[in-house]
């Protein structure tokens, strides 16, 4: 089994990566735990290593996350991003066709690869021992990944395949999808190679990237190799970003559904990492708690059968999204404005000490839940790199969930939840009957 | 210093050397970068021992010390009360008396919940029922305490009871999304399908106090406490437990093999087909268990099995084709799970099923024999990766009648197998002739394409 690191291991696998990085931090993450080692080399790629100071389970678990998803889909190639992230399994400099997942397999671990809105993880967890081969394969890949039309078009069909179960259901643009849960567009039919070629030169890049190597890690070991494996990728030219500004006029939208009504109130607040991101998830999960006023007055009143409050990412934002299923008859437009009126007052709902300790210990154990599987752990840590402000946030949060207050939650909802700027009804697709549910 | 100890202790107590197995394998040569760059042998791999300690009732804790995050995992597992077990006019009654006695239990979770934060969990298959849960470290000793007076003392209700098992029925019926796993089971073992709720609750009684057994329970725990933190909870929760009837001796009817034949669980214009395809397997205690297990392997992993390189990565026909094997000592079954275009089911069917006849008929090379091998024997470790699933690890020896040593036997047993076993075991359980289907789509569409493979084809027989 490897050392542990120590502060000292930690200081010369940092001196390592220092010796060809253009360095971030003054210190390996100064502000988290000791152990965790944060730089970023000259060709622009961040790196986290991330060793578990007591480990009985011998795994070691990398992610590279790419800064690029559904968001990144052109128009009229919805679904281009999650197509190629599915060719990223393929061949690669030095890697055959189909060997990528089938090497790390024979090493006794797996993959995955995943897309969301804005970013891409691809995970590895294997053996502790077999670090070196995840490595290679995941810099293999982004140096060079091989791209054939063979390949394009299975992959299409698996991509189709993959979402074929949402085939009955109707689609909705991204950012409505994003809020209601709706499936999303698919349009890969014509996606040439060159387009997906494309696509992979824009964004799968080092300086695009994040690689997090959690769970059973000799600290300097793996700095080594993450030097030797991807020092020398060459940086790419990074893609411009919208800053995203959200217009502050309301969009209405119908999402027609062949069985489920409901009306969604959606009102943006700042994207994860931001130092209000603890408080909106706890305002989200305790305002729809049993005994809270909103379910109160719109269930018990007689409005609605249900009521959730969830934090929600769609389109470049992320919301509050209010999600109301309606009793039968009730007017539309008397329901949207009691919804409106109640979830303004929410700045009178203060959670007692009882609903707000309860919640810390809810989000304190889930935290813990994700720190103890490799995998989870990994990918928080690639989250708050590629969206958040780095590891101190996964490092800080029990302290930032000990330190939620009632005063706090009443502020989020003052702030951020007096007017929506998305309304979104969804009914049968015939809509609803001379403006009643 | 505590948690230095520990890691010094951990790493002085080896349950399993995983090297020498492994090094003994050829690992094959390529001429692929990739292979050549990356083809060291594989180094020593020492996975961590858990505890044992048997309270005079019986009641077996399994513990092992996790400091990783102030987290506490445990499953409370009790052996010949899973769903294995129904009685054959009562199927279902298993699951439903584990979910009467959460239910029960249910102002008491709640309550807890809300002060400490934690959770309980029904978790039982195959052949043992089992409550698993977590919780921050200060919580655990209350909610094993809940979770215990749950299995020694909770009672069956007859309402909260009913109402359970009309859901469980409903799940056997395949009223639920994903029915057919659970179908295929159901054709292949024969289960009745006419339990009555009647006789189901005198039944649930007598299951219930003559199958929950403190000889018959093991607890598992592994988490941020010392083993003595452990061994006391569990003695509060379990230690004053004794039987209300005598242990007696589980007899399983013995099940001969069924005639193969098709289902249709009708989904009408369904863009989508779902194929399950299976037979009785053997259990890990079978001398068959190794070459089934590699031939899993070979078919049937996600990922890099023949299921998804060739009607995924080559033809595109489905996004997770894969095949489990599950070794449950009394219904042993292997199963095949194929979605795929309802346009293009005839011919993926028929490309499986020349993947199956082609590992009956033909030897599967040596290469991909010993990649698939070194695959089962190195991904031991991965096992335990999650608090629960190292638990379940570590709990199945017992719940299985397995030794101490098994896994040991287990790297010992992959090595052994050759290609002429797989396909020794492939002609012996995959032959068309004893393989059933559960097919999830389009009656029109689905109905010449499984009568064209000589099954007598029903459906829905059960809903209906």
């Amino acid at each position: 089994m490897p050392k542990r690191p120590g502060v000292s291991l930690t200081a010369r696998a940092f001196a390592i990566l220092s010796a060809c990085a253009v360095v971030l931090t003054a210190a390996p993450a100064k502000s988290t735990d000791p152990a965790i080692t944060r730089t970023r080399l000259s060709n622009g790629l961040r790196v986290v290593i991330a060793p578990e100071p007591v480990n009985p389970s011998p795994l070691v678990s990398v992610t590279v996350g790419y800064r690029v998803g559904h968001g990144d889909d052109p128009p009229g190639r919805e679904g281009l991003a999650h197509l190629v992230e599915h060719m990223m399994f393929n061949g690669a400099d030095g890697v055959a066709d189909g060997e990528h997942t089938a090497l790390v397999a024979e090493a006794g671990g797996y993959s995955t690869g995943g897309t969301d809105y804005r970013y891409s993880p691809y995970n590895s967890t294997v053996p502790s021992n077999q670090l070196e081969l995840v490595l290679f394969l995941e810099a293999a890949r982004m140096r060079d990944l091989r791209m054939t039309q063979a390949v394009l078009e299975n992959q299409k069909k698996a991509v189709e395949a993959e979402n074929l179960p949402d085939r009955d259901r109707e689609v909705a643009s991204p950012i409505v999808a994003g809020v209601v849960a709706a499936p999303r567009p698919l349009n890969i039919d014509s996606v040439t190679l060159a387009e997906a070629q494309a696509f992979y030169d824009r964004f799968y890049g080092p300086n695009n990237a994040v690689i997090v190597v959690s769970g059973d890690v000799d600290t300097l070991r793996a700095s080594r190799l993450i030097i030797r494996y991807f020092a020398k990728i060459p940086a790419i030219q990074l893609p411009h970003r919208s800053s995203g500004v959200i217009a502050p006029v309301e969009a209405r939208h119908f999402v027609p559904h062949p069985t489920r009504r409901a009306l969604f109130l959606a009102y943006p607040v700042p994207t994860i990492g931001s130092r209000e991101d603890e408080a909106l998830g706890a305002f989200a999960a305790i305002a729809a708690g049993p005994d809270a006023r909103l379910r109160k007055r719109l269930v018990g009143g007689g409005f609605a059968s249900d009521v959730g409050v969830s934090v929600r990412d769609a389109g470049p934002h992320r919301w509050v999204v209010v999600n109301v299923t309606p009793v039968s008859g009730r007017s539309v437009a008397e329901l949207e404005a009691f919804v409106r009126k109640e979830v303004a007052a929410l700045v009178e709902d203060v959670p007692s000490p009882d609903v707000l300790e309860s919640h810390r210990n809810s989000a304190l154990l889930r935290h813990a839940q994700y720190l103890v599987n490799p995998e989870g752990r990994a990918e928080l840590f690639v989250k708050a790199e590629l969206l958040g402000t780095g590891p101190s946030d996964v490092v800080q949060r029990p302290a930032a969930i000990r330190r939620l207050s009632a005063t706090t939650l009443q502020s989020i909802a003052r702030k951020y939840l007096q007017s929506p700027r998305l309304i979104i009804t969804m009914d049968k697709p015939s809509g609803q009957r001379e403006g009643r549910w | 210093v505590r948690r230095a100890a520990f890691a010094l202790a951990l790493v002085s107590t080896t349950a399993l050397v995983l090297v020498s197995v492994v090094n003994t394998m050829a690992w094959t040569t390529s001429t692929q970068r990739g292979r050549e760059v990356l083809s060291p042998p594989l180094t020593p791999l020492k996975l961590p021992s858990p505890v044992r300690r048997v309270l005079p009732n019986g009641v077996t804790l399994v513990f092992l010390e996790d400091r990783r995050a102030p987290l506490v995992t445990f499953g409370i597992f009790v052996r010949n009360a899973g769903p294995h077990h129904d009685p054959a006019i009562a199927p279902g009654i298993a699951a439903a008396i584990q979910a009467t006695l959460r239910e029960s239990a249910s102002e008491s979770i709640a309550a807890l919940v809300q002060q400490r934060g934690g959770e309980i969990r029904l978790n039982g298959r195959e052949g043992h029922a089992a409550f698993t849960g977590s919780s921050l470290t200060g919580g655990f000793p209350a909610l094993l305490e809940v979770a215990s007076d749950m299995v020694t003392q909770g009672d069956i209700p007859r309402a909260i009871f009913d109402a359970q098992y009309a859901r469980s029925r409903a799940r056997t019926a395949g009223t639920i999304r994903d029915p057919a796993s659970g179908r295929l089971a159901a054709m292949i073992f024969q289960d009745s399908p006419n339990g009555t709720s009647d006789s189901a609750f005198e039944l649930a009684l007598q299951f219930r106090r003559e199958r929950f057994l403190p000889g018959e329970t093991l607890v598992g725990i592994t988490g941020d406490l010392s083993l003595n933190d452990a061994l006391s909870a569990v003695e509060r929760g379990f230690g004053s437990w004794r039987p209300v009837a005598e242990r007696t001796k589980i007899a399983v009817p013995a099940v001969t093999e069924p005639a193969p034949r098709a289902l249709i669980l009708p989904a009408q214009g369904a863009a989508q087909t779902r194929y399950t395809i299976g037979a009785m397997a053997c259990a890990r205690t079978d001398p068959d268990f190794y070459p089934m297990e590699v031939l899993n392997e070979i078919i049937g992993r996600r990922g890099s099995g023949r299921m998804f390189t060739r009607l995924r990565e080559q033809k595109g026909y489905a996004y997770d084709p894969h095949s489990v094997l599950s070794t449950a000592l009394h219904r042993p079954l292997w199963a095949a799970l194929l979605a795929v275009r309802t346009d293009i089911s005839k011919v993926a069917l028929r490309d499986f099923f020349a993947e199956l006849d082609s590992i009956r008929t033909e030897l599967v090379p040596e290469a991909e024999l010993q990649a698939k091998k070194r695959a089962l024997i190195a991904g031991l470790p991965v096992r335990l990766e999650s608090p629960l699933s190292t638990l379940e690890t570590h709990v199945q020896l017992a719940l299985e009648g397995l030794g101490a040593n098994y896994w040991e036997e287990y790297l010992q047993g992959i090595a052994r197998v050759t290609s002429e076993d797989v396909r020794r075991v492939a002609t012996k359980y995959l032959e068309m002739k004893r393989l059933s289907i559960v097919a999830v789509g389009d009656p029109l569409i689905l109905e010449p394409i499984l009568r064209e493979l000589g099954l007598p084809v029903t459906r829905d027989l059960i809903t209906k």
